[in-house]
């Protein structure tokens, strides 16, 4: 077995398992991307839009630097990058040896299909017999055995699904790049030795076996199998038992000590079964007893080959392993299938719902009744579908379906321009996110109606097949609807062969088969090597996940810092050298000379034009010097070809015409660097369409499909005549980071950095560190708070890297990633000058101020955080309180502060439980909106309520009015089942005000970042980019970039310290090649530049009266270039003039008079 | 019966229904909240309210058939069919005379099962008509009977005791009564 | 003189258009060869004399197509298009091309089918167009 070594091997491929392999890509770790699909993007993959935003921009998570190093196309479709290496079907098998250093067994399955011989031509799929219901339509169509498994997948290659393909064979004739091997054919290479002294039974088993194409041999006796076994490599014996000579038995032992892999089966009669079971005991695999037929023999051998098949393992040396495999979701047709999942047509789960929606789904987004075709009309949401639901032993909230169910509602009514009623109906609508709540309300705008209450199941009116949902409100109304189509909003459940996994890796899982976190670290398992990012510990949001994600990065980079590298990046330290090398052949100055390759799309070329007649079309323009045809680019066999080819070509410019040029930039790459030359004079166009699309009208074009082919090739040719070939300047990197703040996330992010060899200055405003958790005791789920962080301040004091300042302040922060200047002002007042790569803000936030239900007018009104300072520890004593009433979103959740605080519900259960250990007979009443106890808190809820504590819910449009009377205090609240007032006097009222975010505008404005409408930290993507801010180099984490529990927001700080250290990390960082370039000298400093650039990357030097661009931060959108009135601001790779000479090449052929436009842009 | 003990008794079924989220999914599901005057839901609701009084004056357990489609449902996975029994059983203590023709019905069944192993229609309505001293009652029964003999659901004369339809020895009826008294009696 | 047959210049953006062009393609769904595709970063990098250049050169009609509004790449990119399109449709015909020559689309990247149904909808609009005024006498 071949033994390689990657830094970390990141098992699953979703969006989660993406985003950890390009973080640790980025800092130039090597990865190994597994996933046991045959395609990547695991359920985004299916989901056209994503909240909170509606849209896509996955893109979005690619780098931001050294954006050469991987693609740079539409990440939902794929993605490469040179220190990834993706292997797809493939699953972790064993996992063995300890942090640093493990051995991982890889099992690839075979698709059957190379995939680097499939051109995706589509001609199998036309041909294959065996129509099965398409998984990644969720079933609502059909595909064939042979198929897509992602349809906009680059590259794409057909698997064949073996459960349902007949092995006609079909496919594998009508294959024109001879990508398929059924195992049929490798059946050929699997050798088969029957030993049996009887000649009936020997010709009778070569005969089966044969027809199965194996190769079969054949022994009269074991002397002569011995004999046979010595010339040939036999992976398979069928030996008789009885044998005259030698014993069946005798035989198995001497073949078993010469050839031990070989795999022994016996065959004998009824009356020695014993024996064959001894013979087992022996190293034999199997046996069978005579007389059997067909039908028992051949699925054992078939068994057997494929299981030597698969014995092909990979073994791969890693340093970390990080889990991302995500999970799967509850199948509502379980035993019961209350809701005639299945069963009733216009059921649907919310998933095959996302795919009615998608354009590329079974009705090309129509959304539609799935029985008659006809428009929806009526559609419901029925919550908590396989969850929330000890029925199903589910304790538990999945989290986001609520959201989930939002956003389809939303995008209904979009879509069918409101004319679709929709109804959610729900128990509490977990709005916990940031800008959740402000998406609630937006649906609430937009029509979407809320029922509260939990639909048991579904009938379907007979006739029309509609369905009828029945329940009872509130106040003791029968209410029946009918519906069109209902979507069953289904929980989550734990990933596929979760429990495998966990056993190969050492991990513990929680009682529902999740992978369980160790307490205040959600990335860690533990296996102190293993991480986990993702949704694998619990379903997350895209948001979530991602954060997740790089904190399990974070972990992962952590242990290979600690192993194996010890020392910064250099630019020969990397694995993969920076792209642009200065030491690549000059040819600025040589004159133009193009050599163009053309694919000849298997001799499709020939067929529909003239190939003579391009070549002299091409050879009409002097810089192309020389033009070839190659058969089937786009295999590794044609790329070789080509490949050797050019090696004898003199040249300093390739064009190549081929399809999916996307595909080739990798490749390219790899032949610049042979050919010692700059990537970007390679240059790939895609001529392949014109000859597989379909006959449309415009072919009756006078113009033959030869000048549109010439006309993309002059294309080609005009881009890389404008190629630049400057190099790609490195940038010096400023080995600091700023971080502000010092509650446990800003100490978490400066240890992370620190851990990883680069210094960090923690600046904290108070005179210790600690922030919240000096007053917080314990979490939710009991963990204590107080050995954490003392563990935390001990090990930021030890550390040599960091370097504290308390009661110290930033007084200013100037330039920009990589090197910014700071100005720290001192507890002595003193002014300290440093200079930082990066900067990760950590603020944090306090607990709101009220002065709603009457506080400031009791002592016996308190906030949560009072109640925690005098009620825990050695406080006062709960004994003395009869009755406890809490009000939970006290200003939250409600204009000015229209957003959802997410602890305070689980703090609320949290003081209640205490209050009730310390005092069984107190009377607890919690008044609330909705319970946010999201994920596995909901066992909390469950628990509180079986603790006898007495949760009355209220509408924001009638919340409890309290009275202060003297020393007591009423609390007034209706109680929405029963109808009636409630009047609790009580001797402790505590409120839930919630957080906010401390982050002063002169901060903010010092440094640059934007704030969002209630006061926290704005990202410059709340799906993709979480954690960072637009302007590049800052990041938050903690309470000022959201609400969040003790967990989460150290799950925030190692995501923002990952993304910190992947500029940080390395001594030097590059931009792209396509960047935007100034030319001083025409420029008359309008400044009309400057505010164009999104990414705020330009600013006009005072110093030398010029317009800069910070290469780190520009991304190469030619924003600038389009504004610029002078021609100043060019955008490099897509300057005016390649951009008009591509113009007038589309024209090339078909104009008389062709019009050329040399004077510069 | 003493007022400490029907407490406990109501406290009793108050954690059995303790985990009640008030979803509703058991007003929804049940068949014959038409009739009641609370909903299941609420019912519980005014359990875990104390509110032992207004809870053991309702008709809504006396009307539970049963089905135990709630206790299915449930998503707390609360004995809820089981509650509404106990409930059942507490208010006859508690509140014998608001629900003095349902149990006068009640024992008339049990008693009928009890001499004949099973239930002889006529037998037993003869029996409740007799406890109840209600001239009226046999009338307002008499459409309901009628529709009962239609089908052929009432056995014919109650003057069989003992013999016809499925008549078991007294000894063995009688056996399992006594024991059931002395359960309720040591619980 | 063979039919009239159109030539459109399209201007897509790498990240979303260009790549649902190219699933069209590996869809085997096909879209005219009247069109010609000419790849930008983002549509806000089309500068509005790349628009006039084309129409200059024969071209009957031009396509700006990005990302939807809210998943530009570069976040913002397809607005500033947005905004130059309107522009462009108002001095156009001023300069003797009909506004409805350029035209905006959005098309997602898995958007194959949309792209290739919209190509085949503007040939056909061209078609009703006839030639346009920047196109000088052809054979073809």
């Amino acid at each position: 077995m071949e033994k390689r070594h990657k830094n970390a091997l990141v098992v699953g491929a979703g969006i989660s398992g993406i985003r950890t392999a390009l973080d640790l890509a980025q800092q130039g770790n090597t990865v190994e991307l597994i996933d046991r699909h045959p395609a990547m993007g695991g359920l985004l993959a299916q989901l056209d839009y994503q909240f909170p935003t509606n849209h896509c921009g996955m893109c979005r998570l690619l780098p931001l630097t050294r954006r050469d190093e991987g693609s740079q196309y539409c990440l939902r479709k794929g993605m490469f990058h040179e220190n990834i290496h993706i292997r797809l079907s493939c699953e972790l098998k064993n996992l063995e040896g300890e942090a640093g250093n493990y051995t991982a067994r890889l099992r690839q399955k075979p698709t059957w299909v190379d995939p680097d011989r499939c051109v995706g031509c589509g001609l199998c799929e036309a041909v294959c017999p065996s129509e099965i219901a398409d998984c990644f339509n969720e079933g609502l169509s059909d595909r064939k055995a042979i198929h897509l498994p992602v349809p906009h997948a680059i590259p794409n290659a057909y698997v064949i699904d073996l459960a349902s393909c007949t092995r006609c064979g079909e496919c594998e004739k009508i294959c024109p790049a001879d990508a398929i091997q059924l195992s049929q054919s490798r059946r050929r290479d699997f050798q088969i030795l029957v030993v049996d002294d009887e000649l009936s039974i020997r010709d009778s088993l070569k005969e089966w076996l044969d027809e199965e194409d194996f190769s079969v041999d054949m022994a009269a006796s074991g002397g002569e199998a011995l004999d046979m076994l010595g010339k040939k490599p036999y992976a398979l014996m069928l030996t008789d038992i009885k044998m005259p000579e030698m014993e069946g038995t005798e035989l198995l032992e001497l073949a078993k000590t010469s050839y031990p892999d070989l795999v022994v089966v016996m065959m004998t009669a009824y009356a020695t079964v014993e024996t064959a079971v001894q013979a087992m005991k022996m190293g034999a695999l199997d046996y069978l007893v005579k007389p059997f037929d067909p039908q028992t023999l051949i699925p054992m051998v078939v068994r057997i080959f494929q299981d030597t098949e698969a014995a092909k393992d990979l073994e791969l040396q890693v340093d970390t392993v990080v889990i991302s495999t995500g999970t799967t979701f509850y199948d509502p047709a379980d035993p019961r299938n209350l809701f005639g999942y299945g069963i009733y047509p216009n059921v649907l789960t919310h998933i095959e719902l996302e795919r009615m929606l998608s354009h590329t789904g079974p009705s090309q987004g129509q959304l539609v009744r799935l029985d008659n075709q006809q428009q929806v009309r009526k559609i419901a949401w029925l919550q908590c579908i396989g969850s929330r639901d000890t029925q199903v032993h589910a304790d538990y909230c999945s989290g986001i379906c609520c959201m989930i169910a939002l956003k389809e509602a939303i995008l209904v009514k979009k879509m069918t321009q409101n004319s679709t009623d929709t109804a959610i109906f729900y128990m509490d609508m977990r709005t916990f996110g940031k800008s959740f709540q402000a998406y609630y309300d937006d649906a609430k705008k937009d029509g979407v109606r809320f029922v509260r209450c939990r639909i048991h199941s579904l009938a379907q009116d007979r006739e029309t097949r509609d369905l009828v949902i029945q329940y009872v409100s509130k106040s003791g109304e029968h209410l029946t609807e009918t519906f069109d189509m209902v979507v069953l909003s289904t929980g989550q459940r734990p990933g596929h062969q979760m429990k495998e996994l966990s056993d190969i890796c050492g991990v513990d899982l929680n009682p529902y088969g999740f992978i369980q976190p160790q307490p205040f670290f959600p990335a860690a398992t533990g296996n102190p090597g293993v991480f986990v990012g993702g949704s694998a510990t619990g379903l997350k949001d895209v948001a979530e996940s991602v954060i997740h994600a790089s904190a399990a990065g974070l972990n992962a980079s952590g242990v290979i810092w600690s192993h194996h590298r010890q020392a910064p990046l250099t630019a020969q330290g990397q694995e993969a050298g920076p792209v642009m090398d200065e030491t690549v052949r000059d040819v600025s100055r040589e004159p133009v000379n193009i050599f163009t390759v053309i694919c000849s799309c298997g001799h499709r070329l020939e067929q529909e034009v003239d190939p003579g007649h391009i070549m002299s079309g091409l050879r009409d323009d002097p810089e192309m010097v020389g033009q070839l045809v190659i058969d089937r680019l786009c295999t590794a066999e044609g790329w070789e070809n080509m490949v050797s080819a050019l090696e004898k070509v003199d040249a300093n410019r390739f064009l190549i015409a081929a399809c999916h040029p996307y595909v080739f930039a990798r490749k390219i790459k790899t032949l610049a660097r042979k050919m010692n030359l700059h990537p970007s004079l390679f240059h790939a166009v895609d001529t392949a369409r014109l000859f597989w699309s379909v006959d449309s009208p415009a072919k009756e074009d006078g113009s033959t499909s030869g000048s549109r082919v010439l006309q993309e090739l002059f294309q080609g040719a005009t881009v890389l005549k404008h190629t630049g070939t400057d190099p790609i300047m490195p940038i010096p990197v400023t080995r600091r980071a700023l971080v502000v703040g010092g509650g446990i996330a800003g100490m978490t992010a400066a240890l992370s950095i620190a851990d990883q060899g680069v210094e960090v200055d923690l600046v904290e405003r108070d005179k210790s560190l600690g922030g919240n958790c000096l007053w917080l005791t314990r979490t939710l789920e009991g963990d204590a708070i107080g050995p954490l962080l003392n563990d935390t301040i001990s090990r930021i004091g030890q550390h040599p890297g960091i370097n504290v300042h308390t009661q110290s302040s930033i007084k200013d922060i100037t330039g920009q990633v990589p090197s910014f200047f700071t100005v720290i002002e001192t507890d002595e007042k003193q002014l300290v000058n440093r200079s930082h790569g990066a900067v990760i803000l950590a603020t944090g936030g306090s607990e709101a101020r009220t002065d709603s239900y009457g506080y400031g007018t009791s002592d016996r009104i308190m906030t949560q955080k009072e109640v925690a300072a005098k009620w825990g520890g050695d406080g006062a004593n709960p004994a003395d309180l009869g009755t406890v009433v809490m009000i939970l979103c006290v200003g939250s959740r409600m204009q000015p502060r229209n957003y959802c605080s997410r602890v305070c519900c689980p703090t609320a259960l949290k003081q209640a439980q205490d209050l009730r250990q310390s005092n069984p007979d107190l009377d607890i009443y919690i008044i609330y909106r909705d319970m946010m106890t999201h994920g596995f808190s909901e066992a909390y809820f469950t628990r509180a309520r079986r603790d006898n504590i007495m949760f009355i819910s209220y509408e924001p449009e009638h919340p409890p009015e309290v009275e202060t009377d003297q020393n007591r205090v009423l609390v007034r609240v209706n109680e929405p089942t029963l109808g009636v007032p409630l009047e609790i006097e009580t001797d402790l009222l505590v409120l839930a005000t919630g957080v906010t975010p401390q982050l002063p505008d002169e901060l903010s404005a010092t440094m640059g970042v934007e704030k969002d409408g209630n006061g926290f930290f704005l990202e410059a993507d709340a799906k993709w980019r979480p954690v960072d801010s637009l302007k590049q180099g800052i990041y938050a984490c903690g309470l000022v970039h959201s609400p969040r529990s003790v967990t989460d927001t150290i799950a925030t700080a190692q995501a923002a310290a990952q993304r910190a250290l992947s500029i940080l990390s390395n001594e030097t960082q590059y931009s792209g090649q396509i960047a935007a370039q100034i030319r001083h000298s025409l420029c008359s400093r309008c400044e009309r530049c400057i505010p164009a650039c999104p990414y705020v990357a330009r600013w006009r030097d005072p110093e030398d009266d010029h317009i800069h661009v910070n290469d780190m931060m520009c991304q190469g959108c030619g924003a600038c270039a389009v504004v610029c009135p002078n021609g100043a601001a060019i955008l490099e790779g897509f300057t005016g003039k390649r951009m008009l000479g591509v113009i007038d090449a589309a024209f090339q052929g078909t104009t008389v008079k062709e019009v050329f436009l040399e004077a510069e842009k | 019966m003493k007022p400490e003990s029907i407490q406990t008794s109501f406290n009793e079924v108050k954690e059995m229904v303790q985990a009640c989220i008030q979803c509703g999914t058991c007003s929804g599901s049940c068949p014959n909240t038409f009739a009641m005057d609370h909903t299941p839901r609420k019912l519980w609701r005014m359990v875990l309210g104390d509110q032992a009084q207004s809870v053991l004056a309702s008709k809504t357990f006396i009307l539970c058939s049963s089905c135990y489609t709630c206790t299915l449902r449930c998503p707390r996975g609360l004995p809820l069919t089981e509650a509404m029994a106990r409930l059942v059983q507490l208010a006859r203590k508690a509140n014998p005379l608001l629900f003095k023709k349902s149990h006068a019905f009640y024992d008339a069944f049990l008693q009928s099962v009890k001499n004949h192993g099973r239930v002889n229609e006529a037998g037993f309505m003869t029996h409740y008509f007799f406890t109840m001293k209600d001239p009226l009652l046999p009338l307002k029964f008499t459409p309901l009977g009628v529709k009962l003999m239609r089908k052929g659901k009432v056995a014919m004369p109650a003057f069989n005791f003992g013999l016809g339809r499925g008549s078991r020895p007294r000894g063995k009826m009688a056996a399992i009564f006594e024991k059931i008294r002395q359960m309720e009696q040591h619980p | 003189m063979a039919e009239f047959n159109p030539i459109i210049i399209a201007f897509v953006c790498n990240w979303c258009t260009y790549t649902a062009a190219d699933l069209a393609g590996t869809s085997r769904i096909g879209y005219p060869e009247n069109v010609r595709l000419i790849r930008v970063m983002c549509t806000g990098m089309v500068d509005p004399q790349y628009i006039i250049k084309a129409f200059l050169e024969g071209a009957d009609m031009v396509l700006v197509s990005g990302c939807h509004p809210g998943d530009c790449h570069y976040i913002n990119g397809n607005y500033k298009a947005r905004r130059r399109i309107k522009l462009l449709h108002a001095i156009l015909p001023t300069i003797g091309i009909e506004r409805d020559r350029l035209k905006l689309t959005w098309i997602g990247a898995s958007d194959g089918i949309q792209f290739a149904r919209t190509m085949q909808e503007l040939v056909v609009q061209a078609k009703g167009m006839g030639p346009g005024s920047g196109r000088p006498e052809i054979m073809t």
